[in-house]
């Protein structure tokens, strides 16, 4: 690709943009716009499986819990 | 820039943004200090990622569309005319990047577009994207330790990119209809920023609900003790610091205010009408003593509301601190803390809001009344340096504060939060909230941390010398 800016030994005055690949704006803007799209919804996903899956294994984890401590009454008793 | 004074005014305006940017910076580190502060030992990575990942969340979408909304937004549409052209905002624009102000690449711009924007457009934008960060900062504080982080990220995005850049298109620039038609003024942004935040931040609490636990059987709320009461007290004095760079942000610093051929320059508001550094600085501290006074008053010393009325004074008197004589925003800031706090605690008695961090009183409820006091206290004065538009009235500012906290605050996120939850994405399950959102952290750091110790025994063994 060739460069935006090939010298400086230039007049500024007559200089706009200087970042490269100048014309494809458009395209970067949607790549990135797409990427946040990607982020935003793999987010939402991924969190309401992880809540789902711990808050199952938390209610699992407690009933059992329940159970020992039952057990330990009634071998107490 | 072709001359020698229009090319040191625009070097040294990109300057005095990008310093107000960096300063503005301190006011996120506050909140992610202040919040963490707040929550509970079992939330508070969770807790810290929610606000600072807030940072990325907004700022793309602030790129992508935030910034054009404030320019093409201004007048209504419809209210006095349609949407506005503003090239330089849009996403894909070549003035959103490096840019020496020369000619356009594909000739869209003009000459005195590309010679304007070039050196102002990132330092500006940068500046409205950290007033973005702050509103969506508010909401996350309030909802800690309950609100699912992408839940939270949607609203921050909905408040911080769409919501709070309309009504600064509409109330908060030099041509907005709201300044034009109602008079509107709030120069550092009481109700356009805080008003508007705490009226998102209650909508949100009405669907998120309270934390389990927050209120006894027969109504009476609970204390939850904060973790850290320095991170919290830090934060704060980090936010002051912060709004420092805030107010300065606000103002245009050096702008030609006499019409033909004299030339008088000075620092303006953002409606380009002129104030002074010096007397928003004298303004700004009273405020920050009234607030700091009355709050250490009617908590009876608590920290935490002291700090909190310190800034609450601040922003109760923001509205016209621009033109208040210091005494004004003393008084301003003394009334709008001791209503903040009493409204909070009724708030949460009667209708059983939970607000884990007081922000709906110290930015919506101080934000507001700050901006109604403004309308009797300026009464009569012009809210523009162009003719004809309203001037400043007790009605135009109170049906601001309305747009403000009700129509641009309180509504769209009534009906986002609403969705949400709908959708079952709102808040974390039940199981989760008790065991707490570092749960499987500390866990696996349980574990590690055993492990590590059964390694060290070993180590430590009469067999260590030989290994």
């Amino acid at each position: 690709m060739k460069p935006t800016i090939e010298t400086w030994q230039t007049n500024p005055l007559e200089v706009g943009p200087i970042y490269p690949a100048v014309g494809w704006e458009i395209p970067m803007v949607v790549a990135a716009f797409l990427f946040c799209l990607f982020f935003m919804t793999w987010k939402l996903i991924s969190e309401n499986r992880h809540y789902a899956q711990q808050a199952k294994q938390l209610t699992i984890g407690s009933s059992q819990q329940d159970f020992s401590s039952q057990q330990e009454e009634h071998n107490d008793g | 820039m072709t001359d020698e004074l229009s090319a040191l005014n625009i070097l040294f305006t990109e300057f005095y943004y990008w310093v107000t940017v960096v300063l503005m910076f301190l006011i996120h580190v506050g909140f992610c200090l202040y919040e963490v502060g707040v929550s509970r030992e079992k939330n508070k990575l969770n807790t810290l990622m929610k606000n600072s990942m807030l940072i990325p969340v907004i700022t793309f979408g602030f790129f992508f569309f935030g910034w054009w909304l404030y320019f093409a937004m201004q007048n209504g549409p419809g209210i006095t005319g349609g949407l506005k052209s503003a090239p330089w905002a849009e996403p894909w624009n070549e003035l959103m990047g490096p840019h020496l102000g020369g000619p356009s690449a594909d000739g869209k711009l003009t000459a005195e577009q590309t010679a304007t924007w070039a050196r102002l457009n990132g330092v500006f934008w940068a500046a409205f994207l950290l007033f973005s960060w702050t509103a969506g900062s508010i909401l996350s504080g309030a909802v800690i330790e309950r609100i699912r982080s992408g839940a939270f990220w949607l609203l921050a995005i909905l408040v911080g990119c769409v919501t709070w850049v309309i009504d600064a298109a509409w109330g908060w620039s030099d041509a907005g209809w709201m300044v034009q038609k109602l008079g509107y003024h709030d120069a550092y942004a009481s109700g356009v920023i805080h008003g508007l935040a705490g009226g998102s931040a209650l909508a949100i609490l009405i669907h998120l609900g309270p934390r389990l636990g927050r209120f006894r059987q027969d109504g009476t709320p609970r204390v939850f003790p904060a973790h850290n009461t320095w991170l919290i007290i830090i934060g704060m004095f980090l936010i002051y610091t912060g709004f420092w760079g805030f107010y300065a942000a606000c103002n245009v610093p050096i702008l030609d205010i006499l019409e033909g051929d004299q030339t008088l320059y000075s620092a303006t508001t953002i409606y380009l009408t002129p104030t002074t550094l010096s007397g928003i600085t004298i303004n700004f501290l009273m405020a920050l003593t009234g607030g700091l006074l009355v709050g250490y008053m009617v908590s009876q010393g608590d920290p935490f509301w002291t700090f909190q009325g310190g800034l609450g004074g601040i922003i109760t008197a923001s509205a016209g601190n621009d033109l208040y004589h210091p005494m004004q925003a003393f008084f301003v800031a003394i009334v709008g803390v001791w209503c903040g706090y009493k409204l909070h605690y009724w708030v949460e008695r009667r209708f059983k809001i939970d607000d884990a961090v007081g922000a709906v009183a110290i930015h919506g409820y101080c934000g507001t009344i700050g901006v109604i006091a403004c309308g009797f206290i300026l009464w009569g004065y012009p809210s523009s340096a162009v003719e004809g538009y309203q001037p400043i009235t007790p009605w135009g500012q109170l049906a601001g504060a309305i747009i403000m906290f009700v129509v641009l605050g309180f509504l769209p996120c009534y009906l986002a939060a609403g969705a949400l939850k709908r959708a079952g994405l709102l808040r974390i399950p039940r199981e989760v909230e008790l065991a707490g959102l570092d749960h499987e952290i500390r866990t696996v750091e349980k574990e590690q941390q055993r492990d590590l110790e059964k390694a060290e025994t070993v180590l430590a063994g009469p067999s260590a010398g030989e290994q």
